[in-house]
């Protein structure tokens, strides 16, 4: 019998702040993470200095770590995470930070996920990603991270009798929801037809399937709740939130992340049920994982996800489930570890009514999962958080 | 394409024995001394008991494909202009899944398939997933290009 996580009580996030996305850059990592510190600050009227804790997830700051990041932009952390766990290291430095707040060991913590992108940064990104990779994917036809999850999307579709369409359903809803997002690098309206005649990528995967690679920085700030009514800032409450890795090694392809493993306790101490969520915000590499997550996290039961989506509507306002609401990583581009981070950021948006761009009719709960690092076949890192807006 | 366009030649260096092996045209993969436990990708310690002693060993090569996938893109200048290149997992009857070249006649999911080690042009070794009982010219296939030349030419399996 595992030990019950205490509760997040007390604990406030703060300021949601998007530095704009951009294709390519030649600047480093710690331009966009220090323009989203900067953010932070501007946001909330603290000083610098007030920023004791910072939590970091950035692939492109070799051969510096967080560490560097201290110096580089003067600050005197007495709390520092370094969380190199892509897709999931939004949630994970929440989770990291405010167990920091609750005992004490700071009383401001900066997350932030961000990366730059040079001309071949990306291949050069996936070139060298984890050992295994090097090893065993890589010299298989250099597809990057596209040629495992078209393996996985290839099995899941003939397992759950699942089209092309239906992945389409939700690309095409997270582009509409892109519209109003004033950030997104992808805004164009995408029709059916023009998602099912993208040109091939891997296997079933084709172009708007894939995440765009990008640069840019999103985060926000950890603090008590008392300070964050002191301050009059606008905060959200964390319900719940947890992690796994490794979930599923059994799995011969992969068939879902290991968020069926704790979501009945994260409801539990949530203290409501997924049909009490007014938004969900993914993680969106690839629409099977979306899939996976509208399963696993229990909007429909396993294998059921395509026809949830063609009986929901995903998009802000559709009525249903709005779900990545300010179009994702398939409509905003994948800002490296930022994408661990923009689900959250836009959630926390939501329910403290700072919406972007549209705004979730009357938002007040919503879960945020993120799934990150595929090290061989598949994501290792899996994390999800129920999040409420706080009382004022 | 450039012509000296070759497949990644980057690997860890527990990837020496692989390739020792592939000279030969053995396939082995490490198996812990302590428990057996048959590991792939190549480990420091057993993913099973922690065992520090894995031996590289020739191993039973029979698997069944997974996942079957024509790459239409690339990072890499050699697959790119080769595509449509085919790869796929394997589940080896041995334990591992391990990702390979696929072989004409093993291009389905549900092909029982042999996994051959052999050197790629980057005199790397390398795997590649063949139709079990059956002799597939590699030349036919696109792999004049991906192997080394002089270790294939008129060869059969």
């Amino acid at each position: 019998m595992r030990s019950k996580p205490q509760s997040y009580e007390g604990v406030a996030l703060v300021a949601p702040v998007s530095v704009p996305y951009v294709r390519h850059s030649d600047h480093g990592a710690a331009y966009f993470i220090g323009r989203a510190l900067k953010a932070l600050i501007d946001a909330t009227g603290l000083e610098k200095s007030d920023v004791d804790g910072l939590a970091v997830a950035s692939f492109s700051l070799a051969p510096d770590s967080a560490v560097a990041l201290s110096e580089h932009f003067g600050l005197r952390p007495r709390f520092l995470e370094h969380v190199p766990m892509g897709g999931a290291s939004g949630i994970v430095s929440l989770r990291r930070a405010a167990r920091a707040v609750q005992a004490g060991d700071a009383d401001v913590v900066a997350c932030i996920g961000g990366d730059t992108l040079a001309k071949d940064g990306f291949a050069d990104l996936i070139a060298n990603f984890s050992r295994f990779s090097t090893d065993a994917i890589i010299p298989y036809g250099a597809a990057g991270p596209n040629g495992v999850f078209a393996g996985i999307t290839q099995n899941y579709m003939a397992r759950y009798s699942v089209t092309r369409e239906d992945f389409g359903r939700i690309c095409l809803s997270q582009r509409r929801n892109a519209q109003s997002f004033p950030h997104a690098l992808l805004q164009k309206p995408l029709t059916m037809e023009d998602y099912l005649n993208a040109r091939p990528i891997a296997g079933p995967l084709h172009l708007f399937d894939c995440v765009m690679p990008c640069a840019g920085a999103d985060g926000f700030l950890v603090m008590s709740s008392v300070r964050a009514k002191k301050l009059g800032l606008a905060f959200a409450e964390i319900l719940s939130a947890a992690e796994l890795h490794n979930a599923d090694p059994e799995d011969p392809v992969a068939t879902q992340g290991g968020w069926a493993q704790y979501r009945d306790t994260l409801y539990e101490a949530a203290g409501r049920g997924p049909q009490e969520m007014d938004f969900l915000q993914t993680y969106d590499d690839y629409p099977v994982i979306v899939m996976m997550q509208i399963e696993d996290l229990g909007f429909c039961a396993k294998g059921a996800a395509a026809r949830f989506v063609r009986e929901t509507s995903l998009d802000v306002e559709g009525g249903g489930l709005p779900h990545n609401t300010s179009g994702g990583q398939l409509s905003r581009g994948q800002a490296g570890a930022a994408g661990g981070f923009l689900g959250l950021v836009e959630g926390l948006r939501q329910v403290t009514g700072q919406a972007l761009g549209a705004a979730i009719p009357n938002a007040r709960t919503g879960l945020v999962s993120g799934y990150g690092m595929v090290n061989y076949d598949r994501c290792l890192a899996t994390a999800a958080a129920v999040i409420a807006r706080g009382t004022p | 394409m450039n012509p000296a366009s070759k497949p990644p030649s980057a690997r860890t260096p527990l990837w020496a024995a692989i390739t020792k092996a592939a000279r030969e045209k053995r396939f082995v993969l490490q198996v812990c001394g302590a428990c057996g436990a048959v590991q792939y990708p190549p480990r420091e310690v057993c993913f099973s008991c922690l065992s520090e002693t894995l031996d590289w060993c020739e191993v039973n090569p029979q698997g069944i494909v997974l996942t079957c996938t024509d790459l239409h893109a690339s990072i890499n200048p050699f697959f790119q202009s080769h595509v449509p290149w085919y790869t796929g997992m394997i589940q080896l009857a041995c334990g591992p899944r391990l990702l390979a070249h696929l072989a004409p006649g093993a291009r389905d999911v549900g092909c029982k398939v042999t996994v051959i080690a052999r050197l790629d042009s980057s005199g790397q070794g390398v795997f590649i997933a063949v139709p079990r009982n059956t002799a597939t010219p590699l030349e036919d296939v696109d792999f004049t290009a991906l192997l080394a030349e002089h270790k294939i030419k008129g060869e059969t399996l």
